[in-house]
């Protein structure tokens, strides 16, 4: 019996990517054998991370395809065909209309996504979901079988290596600095950041800073109107936008950060919010989509966009002390259900029972 | 024993926050995100753009200005150097002259087979407007309503 972990594009640094290679290193250590295929291997990853999809074996009656999906791709529809059992790990497709006017492939990717997504529910004997939200996403699609909740395996030893210095000494000047990390998407509402930012630099304190740490390859025209937005409302020059940063560079973007903002309007998981609990940074967040499960209970909740609100929650949360320790210690409290051998075990209990062994 | 997390009573610091919102005397902006517009792109950003057949039109414009390409140039530098691209240039117009005059006419080739391409479009709208007025005329009289 093996396991085939299955999933379009395995990328580096990426939390799809991270995860699968986390799986792999956990199926392995329990004995199974195991390999990683798929359409696309960055090439920044170790030697032998995963192998071509083209060269994978055809897999028999009595092995098991876990296939990630997250994401339109002709294998969506490819995996159903093959008669072992399998298992989807639902990573949750962003809805296509964020991309309407921005990027034509994402729309199709995201629009074809979902529809596959949907048609895939009879081929899944099991599921594993991010999150409670996809969990409830994948049983309004008409999933049946059993779905459990997994949260993202998240590689904690990484956060430990050293941080890009230039950016510490850039951005340690005195000045208040507002964080959110994360690709410059619509869907994470980045708009929304920079007017509730607007607010708090303008009324509350102006020696602060918005920093956006994140890729905008492929929604160049997002990004421009975000900066054109910042500029109309006067602080285009206290935005800053990143760009594609090294992993250093974001971990220096979290050792300078005194908040951690979000306004996303759909999130799966939301990888960023635990690294934001990892290096102790206060979180204030939208509450929609995933955010409030991933938060458990920690972090500020905003039930609402309304930026001046979340200026003045800004505020609150840094100089109110006992308020800020108080969110820190809830935050770590919760960053203890993310520890990876409690994930690892459950993940390895599940596909015991499931594969009978 | 699993440790608890601290309650934080949002409400009363939203309250709190309310209040506060009233004190500062904030001004909402009347600028909003969906104000902002960035000037459409050109060449390849155009592959993302909603097609318009105005755009289309425009484009198609430029191209007929543009499509004859200019063979003689005005010639820049001091004297000599005048001279010299005077001779290189007389030079080489056998072999440069027939290279432009071919296309030249591919470049009308392509403006006539372009502007075909627009009509079409038009047509195509056109007839599809057509039919959606006579199912509209249809069921307005099925109704037992007039259309005009």
């Amino acid at each position: 019996m093996r396991i085939f972990q299955l999933l379009p594009v395995i990328a580096f640094g990426d939390a799809v990517g991270n995860d699968t290679r986390a799986l792999k290193k956990a199926l392995l250590k329990a004995g199974y054998e195991t390999e990683i295929y798929a359409d696309v291997v960055d090439g920044r990853l170790p030697r032998g991370t995963a192998r071509p999809y083209g060269r994978m074996p055809r897999p028999e009656r009595d092995d098991v395809i876990l296939y990630h999906l997250s994401t339109g791709h002709s294998m969506n529809y490819g995996v159903t065909r093959y008669p072992c059992r399998k298992i989807i790990m639902y990573h949750n497709v962003t809805p296509a209309n964020y991309f309407d006017g921005y990027n034509r492939d994402a729309y199709e990717n995201c629009r074809k996504g979902i529809r596959a997504a949907k048609g895939m529910r009879d081929a899944a004997e099991f599921c594993f979901a991010d999150s409670e939200y996809n969990r409830q996403e994948l049983i309004r699609y008409g999933y049946r079988c059993p779905i459990q909740v997994l949260p993202i395996l998240i590689p904690f030893e990484d956060y430990a290596k050293e941080p890009t210095n230039k950016v510490i000494r850039t951005f340690s000047d005195g000045k208040t600095n507002i964080l959110f990390t994360g690709r410059i998407v619509p869907n994470k509402k980045q708009e929304d950041l920079i007017l509730a930012f607007f607010y708090y630099h303008r009324y509350i304190n102006r020696e602060s800073r918005l920093i956006l740490a994140g890729s905008y390859v492929g929604m160049e025209r997002y990004k421009n109107r975000l900066e054109a937005y910042a500029k109309e409302l006067g602080i285009w020059d206290c935005v800053y936008f990143s760009g594609m940063s090294r992993f250093q560079d974001i971990l220096a973007y979290y050792r300078v950060a005194d908040v951690f903002l979000s306004m996303s309007e759909h999130e799966g998981f939301c990888v960023p919010l635990v690294e934001a609990m990892y290096f102790g940074i206060p979180i204030i967040a939208r509450d929609t989509s995933a955010i409030g499960g991933t938060l458990g209970g920690s972090g500020i909740l905003l039930s609402d966009n309304d930026p001046m609100a979340a200026a003045e929650m800004i505020d609150r949360v840094i100089t109110d002390r006992k308020l800020k320790e108080a969110v820190i210690r809830n935050q770590r409290i919760r960053l203890k259900d993310f520890d990876n051998k409690k994930v690892e075990r459950q993940f390895l209990h599940t596909m015991e029972q499931f594969v009978g062994r | 024993m699993a440790e608890e997390m601290e309650k934080i009573d949002i409400d009363a610091i939203m309250a709190d926050i309310r209040r506060n919102i009233k004190e500062r005397g904030y001004e909402k902006t009347a600028l909003t995100f969906a104000d902002v517009h960035v000037q459409a792109g050109e060449g390849l950003e155009l592959l993302e753009e909603r097609f318009q057949s105005k755009e289309l039109k425009k484009w198609i414009v430029k191209m007929d200005e543009t499509k004859n390409v200019a063979c003689w140039r005005p010639l820049r530098g001091n004297p000599l150097e005048v001279f010299l691209k005077k001779v290189v240039r007389r030079c080489v117009k056998f072999y440069v002259e027939p290279i432009v005059a071919d296309q030249d006419r591919y470049n009308h080739y392509t403006v006539c087979a372009m502007a075909q391409v627009f009509s079409k479009l038009a047509d195509s709208q056109d007839a599809k407007i057509r039919k959606l007025e006579e199912q509209v005329e249809r069921l307005s009289k099925a109704l037992g309503r007039s259309t005009d």
